[in-house]
C-alpha cells in the first residue's frame, strides 16, 4: 500500500513539473512570437506615418500588457544578464525585420528609477525607425501573465489525491480476500473446526480460496482418520487388559500379581490420556458452576491414599464455571507429571480479584528452558535428557493446556531454584458466583 | 483360552437357590473370565453373547442381577437396557469401554444400577454387584437412594444419579466415591447415629484399591467440603456431629423429592 502512494505521488509530481515547465515554455515560446509581431507591427506603423501622429498612433496601438511610446531616444537598457532571457524575443524581430541591427534593436529593461530599482517586471524594447527616432514599448513579463499554473497543480493535485484514495479502497476491497486466506491459514491447526473460506472476491482470489479449502478438507479428514484408528485401537484394547486384570487375579506369586497389576495401571492411564487427548475440544460435557478447590482435594487425598508426598495448600475455593470432569483430568496430569518427575507435589490454590490461581511445585529436575514452550506439543517427551524411564506418552500437558485453556485460563511452566518445576495455572473466575460468595 | 465355551448356549445350569448372575459379554473370554471369578464368589453364573442368548436366559431361568456390556453386535447394551426396563427391575450393571462421563450417566437415567469402565478390576465388579443387590434388596427398587433422584439439607442439593453434590449458590462440588457413599449413607439415616462400622461398611462399597483411610479421615474430609470448613475439625458447627463412643450423626433434616 505505501509503495503504491509513493509511487503515484512520485509520478504525479514528476509528470506535474514536466507538465507545467513544457506548458511554460509553450506559452513563452507563443508569447515571443505574438510578442514580436506586434512589435514590428507598431514599428512599421509608426514607421510609416507622420512625425505629428505618431505619439497618437502609438497610443492607439498599445493596449493589454503593451504600451508603446514614440520618442526622440531609445529608453530600453539592455544589460548583460537580460540577454540570455530575453534574445529570444530580440531574434524573432530581427528575423521578421532583417533590416534592424543591433543599433536599432535594443531589448532590455525600462530605465532604472530614482532610487535605482529596476522594474523586473517589465521588458522595454526600443526599436529604430529609421529617421533616429525611437518607438519605446513597455512590455509586461510574460511570466506573469499565467500566474495560475499554482491553481494547476493544485487541481492536479486534488485529482492525484482521489485517484490514490479511489486505488486504495479498490485494492482493499479486492485483497481483502487474500487476508482472509492469510488468515485462515495462520488459525488452521487440523483439529479445530475452521469454517471455509467464503469463495467472494476476484476470479483469481476465488480460485485460491476454492484451493485453500480443498486442502483443509484433506488434512482434516487425515487427522481425523489417524484420531479415528488411534481412538479405536484405544477402545479395543480395553477389553484384552480387563482379561488381563481378570488372569492376573489368579497368580499365586503375589510379587509377580502386583507388578503386572502396576503394568496394567500404566497401560490403563496410557489409554485414558491418548482418549482424553483424542476427543480434542468437542468434550460433551455440559460447564457449570463448581468448586475448583473440592476437585483439586480429591486428585491430592487419592493421591495421599496411594502413598505419594502430595500437599495442598492455601484457601482458595475457586469458584468458578467450567467441566468438572476436563478439569480434574488437567490436574491429574499436572499433578502426576510433579509426582513422576519431581517426587513430591505441592499444590496450592489461592483466589485473586476475578480469578483463581493455582500452583504446583515440585523437586524434580525441571525442564530445560529452551524446552519449556515445546513440552506442550503432543507426543513430546523430555525424557532423553533425563535417562529416566517415566511412562506415558506425552500427552499430559498437551491435555491439561488445551483445558486450561478452553476455560479461558493461562498455564506456566517456570524451573525454580535450586531444583524443581513451578506449574501455575490462572483460572478467570464466575463473577456473579463469586459475588454471592463474598456477600 | 483358557475357558471352554459352552456346547450349548442355551442350556440353564440346575439352579442351586444362589443369587444368579446372567453376564452379557460378546468377548467369550472375558465372559467366561467374568463367569469363573464370579462362580468362584460364590454366584452363579449364566452366560450370553448377545440380546438374542440373554432373553432367552430370561425367559426359562431365575435372574436375580444382569452384567450387560454396552458393545453387543446386533442390539447395542443400551438398547436392550432400556427394552428390560419397560418390564422389568432386574438390578443391571453396565460394561463399557467408552467411559465418558455422558455415557455413564445416559445408563443410569435409562435404568441401570451401576457402571464400570473396562479395563475394571475384578474386585471392583465384585463391590459394585454386591452393592448393587445389597441396595436393591433392601428399597426393593433398582435405583439409588430408596428411589429420591434429589435429596437436599439445608439449601444443598445432591442428584443421587449423577452422583453430585451441589451447594445452596447451585456450585458443584465434586466429591470422591467413598465421600459420596458416606455422605450417601448419611442422608438414608438423618439425625441417627451411625456407627464407623456401619459407615466403614457404605463408604467402602466402592472403593477398588486398597488404602482405605480410617473412617475419621473420611468423615473430616466430607465435612471440609460440606461445612466449608478448611481443616474439617471444627465439630460444634459441623453438619455431622462426632458422638463420643459410638459414631457420627448426620445433624440436617433431609428431604427426598
Amino acid at each position: 500500500m505505501l509503495v503504491l502512494v509513493l509511487g503515484l505521488g512520485l509520478f504525479h509530481a514528476a509528470s506535474l513539473l514536466t507538465y507545467t515547465a513544457s506548458l511554460n515554455s509553450e506559452l513563452s515560446a507563443q508569447d515571443n512570437v505574438r510578442l514580436a509581431e506586434r512589435l514590428v507591427a507598431i514599428r512599421n506603423a509608426l514607421k510609416a506615418a507622420p512625425s505629428i501622429e505618431r505619439e497618437t498612433l502609438a497610443h492607439q496601438m498599445s493596449g493589454g500588457p503593451v504600451d508603446a511610446h514614440w520618442g526622440q531616444r531609445a529608453l530600453a537598457v539592455e544589460t548583460p544578464a537580460d540577454s540570455s532571457t530575453r534574445a529570444p524575443l530580440k531574434k524573432l524581430m530581427t528575423s521578421l525585420v532583417p533590416e534592424l541591427t543591433r543599433e536599432t534593436l535594443r531589448v532590455g529593461t525600462s530605465p532604472p528609477l530614482q532610487d535605482g530599482a529596476i522594474d523586473t517586471h517589465l521588458t522595454m524594447v526600443s526599436v529604430g525607425l529609421g529617421d533616429g527616432t525611437w518607438a519605446n514599448v513597455t512590455v509586461v513579463n510574460s511570466g506573469h501573465l499565467h500566474g495560475s499554473s499554482t491553481s494547476i497543480a493544485m487541481a492536479t493535485t486534488l485529482m492525484a489525491i482521489g485517484v490514490m484514495v479511489a486505488t486504495w479502497l479498490l485494492v482493499r476491497w479486492s485483497t481483502r480476500p487474500l487476508r482472509a486466506l492469510a488468515d485462515a491459514a495462520q488459525q488452521f491447526s487440523g483439529s479445530a473446526l475452521s469454517p471455509p473460506l467464503s469463495d467472494t472476491g476476484p476470479h483469481e482470489v476465488r480460485e485460491a480460496a476454492t484451493a485453500f479449502n480443498g486442502m483443509q478438507r484433506r488434512i482434516r479428514s487425515l487427522i481425523q482418520d489417524r484420531a479415528l484408528s488411534l481412538a479405536a485401537i484405544s477402545h479395543d484394547l480395553k477389553t484384552p487388559l480387563t482379561r488381563l486384570r481378570f488372569r492376573v487375579d489368579d497368580l499365586s506369586d503375589q510379587e509377580l500379581k502386583q507388578s503386572i497389576a502396576d503394568d496394567i495401571d500404566e497401560m490403563e492411564e496410557m489409554i485414558n490420556g491418548t482418549i482424553a487427548f483424542l476427543r480434542g475440544e468437542a468434550s460433551p460435557e455440559d460447564s457449570r458452576p463448581l468448586e475448583l478447590r473440592a476437585i483439586l482435594e480429591n486428585i491430592c487425598f487419592d493421591h495421599a491414599d496411594r502413598g505419594y508426598e502430595v500437599s495442598l495448600s492455601g484457601s482458595g475455593k475457586g469458584i468458578l464455571h467450567g467441566q468438572s470432569s476436563e478439569l480434574k483430568r488437567a490436574f491429574s496430569n499436572l499433578i502426576q507429571n510433579a509426582l513422576k518427575y519431581g517426587d513430591v507435589a505441592r499444590v496450592s490454590i489461592t483466589d485473586a480479584p476475578g480469578r483463581v490461581e493455582v500452583v504446583i511445585e515440585d523437586d524434580g529436575p525441571g525442564i530445560p528452558s529452551e524446552q519449556l514452550i515445546a513440552v506442550f506439543t503432543p507426543f513430546y517427551r523430555v525424557d532423553q535428557s533425563r535417562g529416566r524411564e517415566t511412562g506415558g506418552v506425552g500427552l499430559g500437558l498437551t491435555v491439561a493446556d488445551r483445558v486450561v485453556t478452553a476455560h479461558e485460563g493461562t498455564i506456566k511452566l517456570t524451573n525454580t531454584t535450586p531444583r524443581g518445576l513451578r506449574v501455575v495455572v490462572t483460572l478467570p473466575l464466575a463473577p456473579t458466583l463469586q459475588a454471592v460468595r463474598s456477600s | 483360552m483358557m475357558q471352554k465355551p459352552p456346547q450349548n448356549d442355551s442350556v440353564v445350569p440346575v439352579d442351586t437357590g444362589a443369587t444368579q448372575v446372567l453376564v452379557v459379554d460378546d468377548d467369550r473370554s472375558l465372559q467366561q473370565l467374568v463367569a469363573k471369578f464370579l462362580r468362584s464368589n460364590g454366584y452363579q453364573v449364566l452366560t450370553a453373547q448377545d440380546g438374542r442368548e440373554m432373553h432367552e436366559y430370561l425367559r426359562r431361568a431365575r435372574v436375580d442381577l444382569i452384567v450387560l456390556d454396552v458393545m453387543l453386535p446386533g442390539t447395542s447394551g443400551i438398547e436392550l437396557l432400556r427394552e428390560l426396563r419397560r418390564n422389568s427391575a432386574v438390578p443391571i450393571v453396565m460394561l463399557t469401554a467408552q467411559g465418558h462421563e455422558t455415557d455413564r450417566i445416559l445408563g443410569l437415567e435409562l435404568g441401570a444400577d451401576d457402571y464400570l469402565s473396562k479395563p475394571f478390576n475384578p474386585r471392583e465388579l465384585l463391590a459394585r454387584i454386591r452393592s448393587v443387590l445389597r441396595r436393591t434388596s433392601a428399597s426393593g427398587t433398582g435405583t439409588n437412594s430408596g428411589g429420591a433422584r434429589h435429596v437436599a439439607f439445608e439449601g444443598w442439593r445432591v442428584d443421587t444419579l449423577r452422583r453430585e453434590l451441589s451447594n445452596p449458590d447451585g456450585v458443584s462440588i465434586d466429591l470422591s466415591t467413598s465421600e459420596y457413599d458416606l455422605l450417601q449413607a448419611f442422608l438414608n439415616a438423618p439425625q441417627r447415629v451411625l456407627t464407623r462400622d456401619q459407615l466403614l461398611d457404605a463408604a467402602r462399597n466402592r472403593i477398588a484399591t486398597g488404602f482405605d483411610r480410617s473412617i475419621d479421615v473420611q468423615v473430616s474430609r466430607l465435612r471440609r467440603k460440606i461445612d466449608g470448613d478448611v481443616d474439617g475439625t471444627d465439630d460444634t458447627t459441623s453438619k455431622i456431629k462426632t458422638i463420643r463412643g459410638q459414631g457420627y450423626m448426620f445433624m440436617p433434616e433431609v428431604i427426598k423429592t
